[in-house]
């Protein structure tokens, strides 16, 4: 009878296996365009951490869309992001997007390969969301000013459609596609505003921004 | 500290020995509670004898009903649990809307009312007065312009500012009292409220006002159980060597002014179950509203009233929070890294200036669970739903569980904030990390009952990202999407309501004497201030009121 041990592993392989770990990882994408303009390649910041704060430059990121398909990959930098921890980041090149609309992608962490080492780190994802438009025609030109006062206003937040922008000097650009969008503004102590706007060709648009009444303070102690 | 020896035999010493030698144990104050001694029995030995009026609380009803009792010529001790006198009312902003003619009404060239003052505040439309006693805002009425007087004659001074027009009247009737001091060991936090306090007690002590802190009620000695007349008082003071217990005689009253309830968790589920302990509390860590004086009250015979105010989802009892990253965030009430109160605080908080745009809110399964733009009770009464301890603490359905405030480093940038200490509390109120999953992960707090869950939280973030690509929030129909939430490092910050007002409270009549279940008065026991129910006022006006009318009251009161 073969000593009981003759079929145990070898013992230098059973501690490699008893003394791996296994961490985990989580990801960040962000600088995201939306909206992104069809045939037109843009890029995405893509960052990956460890839960132990490992050093994770040098691994695989990849972007999948909607039906799963690989279309980027790229290496992360040997710098963690500024402001974090351990945050190990790549730009990664976007591909053209062909099909108008918002679209649900994901970005990956592909670990290496882990067979002959102490750490392991998990493969993990993250979905993210972008949306894409026609490639612009036509400049619209939002000039704000207050409407008590007729001064323009800065640091308004604008929305034409999915496009975002802030006005500087009361005045505020976007490029869009011909089509009707609704224009929405917001600036904190102003009602906002909500207009449609018809877009066929360039076009300035013309707010008042009235200042939202002062509310009765309620809070008193 | 006061030690001197007067004619009552009030001092300090001479209760710390006596109660020593009682063999009352350490515990300190602040542990203790009111069913101590709930049912305080008659005693024939006193501590202290010589008092007319005790007060117990040197808030501002308190201290209003001190003076006024003083000026009625009675011998007045003040306890206080507290280390310094002010109670509450030194936080608050020093905002007085006492109308009905006040002289400074009419130097701004105001024509007010009592009866004006009465109507505007029994308005039905007006659900903070819908379910008021009337009876009592009648004599509240009554007493608007005399109590501004009071309060000028006692060295209050008001800012020289247009006074407004507030609680849903035409009539401009707030003036705001002028900070008396700048120095934080005295008004505690620099709010305006210290400019009405620190000259009421200073005029109180000038008067002859006894005054003793570390001293908490805990009991109420009354001739029987649940009837005769009120006697005296049940305290511990605290000393170096410990609590003692003394026994305090009260010739003419007893003058209940702790405030209200909001600390006590037991005592607010009453009115609404869903606050359980999560919610912290205006005031704290400075005041604590624990409900003595109710919960006194009540075991000697006493009985609640206009409970409807509570909860009837109007005036201030709930509040968005709007300091976030700190356990204390009441939005006109944030921690100055200077008070002396500041250990005990923990942080200021990040101060939501952009109207909530800037980030989202997740209860403790890392969902969102309503417009966060929104500051109504639709938006409170979502946090305080009790979908998120559903799941979690075995199944307990009440209370929403803790907020947190969900955001990125762009909206840090967009806030212009410092997230680091002493603006956030690490010590389990405010997390940072490199990945929304990751700061799921780091989410570690008293009140967190269960983990919460990573891959929710990235789910969370990505749908409301999407809401901002689509432009709409088909969950909660948030307005104006603007920023996503995307860029490291993350943040979570503490952003569970915070409880405010006690609108409900012992049932009193004009004179604000306790009544009892058959509406008759308790001989020798009176309540003012946030322990006193019938009129869902917010703030001083209120209390200052009902003060000075407890002090005069209880001061004639036969003996």
């Amino acid at each position: 009878m073969a000593p009981r041990h003759s079929n145990a592993l070898p013992e230098e392989a059973a501690l490699a296996t008893y003394e791996r770990l296994e961490h985990t990882t989580s990801i960040a994408v962000w600088d995201v365009p939306s909206p992104l303009v069809i045939q037109r390649r843009s890029n995405v910041k893509v960052g990956v951490s460890c839960s132990e704060k490992c050093c994770l430059a040098g691994g695989s990121v990849a972007i999948l869309d909607e039906t799963g398909l690989r279309v980027a990959t790229a290496h992360l930098g040997s710098v963690g992001l500024a402001g974090t921890k351990a945050l190990y980041w790549a730009e990664v090149e976007f591909p053209e997007v062909i099909a108008e609309g918002l679209h649900n992608w994901s970005a990956e962490y592909l670990p290496p390969d882990a067979s002959l080492r102490a750490v392991v780190h998990r493969p993990s994802s993250f979905r993210f969301t972008f949306r894409a438009v026609r490639p612009p025609e036509h400049r619209v030109t939002v000039r704000i000013v207050e409407e008590q006062t007729g001064n323009p206003v800065d640091d308004v937040e604008l929305r034409l459609g999915a496009h975002r922008a802030r006005s500087a000097n009361g005045i505020a650009t976007f490029e869009v596609a011909a089509g009707t969008f609704e224009l929405c503004l917001w600036k904190i102590g102003h009602n906002v505003a909500s207009i449609s706007v018809e877009v066929k060709g360039n076009l300035t648009v013309d707010v008042e921004l009235s200042k939202a009444p002062a509310i009765e303070e309620p809070y008193w102690m | 500290m006061c030690a001197k020896r007067n004619d009552s035999g009030i001092g300090r010493r001479e209760f710390i020995k006596k109660g020593a030698a009682a063999g009352v144990g350490a515990a300190t104050l602040a542990r203790l509670t009111t069913s101590d001694a709930l049912a305080a029995p008659p005693v024939l030995k006193w501590d202290a004898t010589g008092v007319d009026v005790v007060i117990a609380g040197a808030g501002a009803s308190g201290v209003s009903a001190a003076i006024a009792a003083r000026d009625a010529g009675a011998r007045v001790l003040v306890i206080e649990e507290n280390y310094k006198k002010g109670g509450h009312a030194i936080l608050s902003g020093g905002r007085v809307p006492l109308g009905g003619g006040t002289s400074l009404q009419k130097k701004y060239g105001v024509t007010d009312s009592a009866d004006q003052v009465y109507a505007d505040h029994t308005n039905f439309k007006n659900p903070e007065f819908r379910y008021a006693d009337r009876e009592l805002v009648r004599v509240w009425a009554d007493e608007n312009a005399p109590t501004f007087e009071f309060l000028l004659a006692n060295g209050v001074r008001f800012r020289e500012d247009l006074p407004q027009a507030v609680n849903g009247s035409d009539v401009p009737r707030m003036f705001r009292a002028a900070l008396s001091s700048n120095d934080l060991k005295e008004t505690i936090n620099g709010s305006d409220g210290s400019g009405v306090m620190l000259p009421l007690i200073a005029s109180a002590e000038a008067k002859g006002v006894e005054f003793l802190t570390h001293c908490k009620l805990t009991g109420i000695v009354r001739e029987r159980p649940t009837s005769g007349r009120v006697l005296g008082v049940v305290a511990y003071v605290q000393g170096l060597e410990g609590a003692s217990e003394v026994r305090i005689q009260a010739k003419r009253g007893v003058i209940l002014a702790t405030g209200g309830h909001t600390s006590n968790v037991e005592f607010r589920r009453m009115f609404d179950p869903r606050l359980t302990e999560e919610y912290q509390t205006t005031g704290e860590p400075w005041s604590h509203q624990n409900a003595d004086s109710e919960i006194l009250a009540m075991a000697i015979g006493g009985v609640l009233w206009a409970t409807a105010n509570q909860t009837s989802e109007s005036g201030v009892p709930i509040t968005k929070t709007r300091h976030i990253g700190c356990r204390y965030g009441y939005q006109n009430l944030k921690w100055n890294p200077q008070s002396p109160m500041f250990k005990q605080a923990g942080a200021s908080g990040l101060t939501v200036r952009r109207d909530f745009q800037d980030l989202i809110m997740v209860n403790q399964l890392g969902q969102r669970f309503w417009n966060e733009l929104d500051d109504s009770y639709r938006f409170l009464n979502a946090c305080l739903s009790g979908t998120a301890g559903a799941h979690s603490n075995g199944g307990k359905l009440n209370g929403g569980g803790p907020i947190w405030a969900i955001f990125d480093a762009d909206a840090v940038k967009r806030e212009q904030w410092d997230p680091t200490p002493p603006n956030v509390d690490l010590n389990g109120w405010f997390f940072s990390a490199d990945t929304v999953g990751e700061l799921a992960g780091k989410i570690v707090n008293p009140y967190q009952t269960s983990p919460m869950s990573g891959r929710a939280l990235e789910e969370t973030v990505a749908k409301y990202n999407s809401y901002v690509d689509a432009g709409k929030d088909p969950d909660f129909g948030r307005p104006m999407l603007l920023h996503k939430v995307e860029k490291p490092p993350f943040y979570a910050a503490w952003s569970t309501p915070i409880l405010h007002d006690t609108l409900s409270g012992l049932r009193i009549n004009s004179k604000c004497q306790v009544l009892d279940l058959q509406g008759k008065a308790i001989p020798g026991l009176y309540c003012c201030g946030e322990a006193a129910g019938r009129f869902a006022l917010h703030g001083l006006p209120r209390v200052l009121v009902f003060g000075r009318i407890a002090g005069r009251e209880a001061a004639v009161a036969k003996t």
